[in-house]
């Protein structure tokens, strides 16, 4: 679905990508993670067709995002962090906005809308950012697009509008379908993502299935020194100390994202050293 | 490789064109109401203050262009202001149409719509008003000053031809499609300020064409002639005759068709290059 080689992109004098290479596949919702400002939306809007790449070559579903084909538009759909919806109904922007979208899914909208409890208002603007990122995310999700870009998409969302969000996300998955999504609250995608991508510096510094960071690494906690000693990585706090030990016996752990974004950003050389 | 499907679609375009009337028709007409309130509060002034012949030609003439230039160079940089910023350039850019489908609506409105609605408005403000300054002179006749010539009745201006001490109409008209469709570039170069941007590019334009004109021109020229925009003139000391040479006809019909017809299509290919181009 998405191949990109080699990317090279600067704004100005100031680079963000040094020869980036990237696949992804169909059937994957995939988790960009990094620091602010370490290229996540740009690499969302180079995939995408809002930025271009000074070096490197990018095919997203087999187009060149640059060109902006009508056919590709309808086929990515990039759902960006901050929007501006028109102040009409949501009927009348349904009906501005569905017949682009050939493929277009009007009952899978409603569906969608009922289970995030969209309220109906007169205009799209008198909902608040929440609720607006809600219908936008129904939107995306109703046009049936074989691959969603979303950047951010749980800001603004309140507790049960990020549960919301992952339940909705979870059953709209299948095998034609992949979902990147790139954010830095590590929190809420997991037991949703099922590949994980971890951006520093321009490069890719991880990018594993989780199933495989679940086989290869053991995330615990222990009072033990000599287990402290051995971890890959160590928090400490007032419940003991949280691990990331090499999962040599093949136990079952749930990963834990926040702490194995830290560990990568710390020392990603021996982090990723377990999955040669 | 582009198709042709993938650069214009009738239907494609026929959907953007709804989509914007839908979100903008509000707009729109408090748009050509606010027009009409100028236009008719300007006239208004002018019967009020006016010692001789209230609305005459030339004066419904400079209310027509002062208004079409203004309200439409501005209209033409707002078309596409959604992508100065990246949160409403996404949606626009993002939208499933071709980026000629989304320039010709923008010029179906900006340029096609928006002559027809300002021209609309401006005879239904200008036809009554021109009836009302000719019924006042008709009830208190004047003659022009120090004169005992009467004032006569106005006409109405006609927009679409040439009439007597009025400039050339047909000029002004095709160096509006001209002036418009530089704000329509500016508005896609430029990120911020593209009004006021697009006004210094096209001032700068203009000096440099005068320059080129008086300067640059009259350099080449021999001694005793001048240049007054491609009309050179003949005058010398010995008072012979003044002698004129003018372009060919010909030649000065292609400079009119090249300022009415190449260069706002040339501007508006350069527009769509761009919008090809354009990051968010």
């Amino acid at each position: 679905m998405i191949s990109i080689s080699n990317l090279h992109f600067s704004y100005g004098q100031r680079p963000v990508f040094a020869g980036l290479d990237l696949r992804l596949g169909p059937g994957t919702i995939c988790g960009l993670l990094g620091r602010n400002g370490t290229g996540k939306s740009t690499l969302l809007r180079n995939i995408g067709g809002f930025l271009f790449p000074q070096k490197g070559e990018i095919s997203t579903l087999g187009f060149q995002p640059g060109r902006r084909q009508p056919a590709f538009l309808e086929q990515v759909i990039l759902l960006p962090e901050t929007f501006q919806l028109p102040p009409i109904t949501m009927r009348q922007w349904l009906k501005n906005n569905a017949p682009f979208y050939t493929r277009f899914d009007i009952d899978a909208f409603h569906r969608y809308a009922k289970d995030f409890d969209i309220p109906s208002t007169p205009r799209l603007t008198e909902l608040s950012h929440g609720q607006q990122k809600k219908a936008l995310i129904s939107f995306a999700l109703a046009t049936n697009a074989p691959l969603l870009l979303m950047d951010e998409p749980t800001n603004g969302l309140d507790i049960t509008g990020k549960s919301q969000f992952r339940k909705i996300i979870a059953g709209a998955i299948d095998e034609s379908r992949a979902i990147l999504i790139s954010t830095h609250q590590v929190k809420d995608l997991e037991q949703l993502i099922d590949r994980i991508l971890i951006i520093d510096e321009g490069k890719i510094i991880f990018d594993q299935p989780l199933a495989s960071v679940a086989d290869k690494l053991l995330f615990k906690l222990s009072f033990d020194p000599e287990e402290e000693e051995q971890s890959l990585y160590c928090e400490t706090s007032f419940k003991g100390s949280a691990l990331i030990l090499p999962n040599t016996e093949q136990k079952e752990s749930r990963p834990d994202l926040e702490m194995l974004y830290k560990a990568i950003t710390t020392d990603p050389v021996t982090i990723n050293a377990q999955f040669k | 490789m582009n198709t042709l499907s993938d650069t214009f679609s009738f239907h494609r375009w026929r959907l953007l064109v709804t989509k914007h009337w839908s979100e903008n028709y509000r707009r729109y007409l408090l748009f050509l109401l606010a027009i009409a309130g100028l236009l008719l509060a300007w006239f208004s002034f002018i019967l009020m203050i006016s010692q001789l012949n209230l609305i005459d030609l030339f004066m419904q003439f400079t209310a027509y262009f002062t208004g079409l230039y203004l309200v439409g160079c501005f209209y033409a940089s707002w078309l596409f202001a959604d992508l100065n910023s990246s949160q409403s350039g996404i949606g626009f850019l993002a939208l499933p149409a071709s980026h000629l489908e989304k320039l010709l609506c923008a010029l179906f409105f900006g340029v096609v719509l928006f002559f027809i609605g300002y021209t609309l408005v401006f005879y239904l403000v200008d036809i009554p008003i021109v009836r009302l300054s000719n019924s006042i002179l008709l009830r208190y006749p004047r003659n022009y000053s120090n004169t005992t010539v009467q004032i006569p009745a106005s006409m109405l201006y006609n927009v679409f031809s040439n009439q007597a001490f009025i400039p050339e109409t047909r000029l002004f008209l095709a160096g509006f499609f001209s002036s418009q469709a530089l704000f329509f570039l500016g508005s896609v170069y430029f990120t911020r300020w593209t009004f006021i941007k697009s006004v210094i590019v096209g001032l700068l334009c203009l000096l440099t064409f005068v320059v080129i004109d008086a300067k640059l021109i009259n350099f080449f020229l021999p001694s005793g002639w001048h240049d007054v925009f491609f009309l050179w003139v003949h005058n010398d000391a010995d008072q012979h005759p003044t002698e004129y040479i003018t372009l060919p006809h010909t030649t000065e019909k292609l400079l009119n068709i090249f300022i009415a017809v190449c260069a706002p299509l040339i501007l508006w290919i350069i527009t769509w290059q761009r919008l090809k181009e354009k990051e968010v």
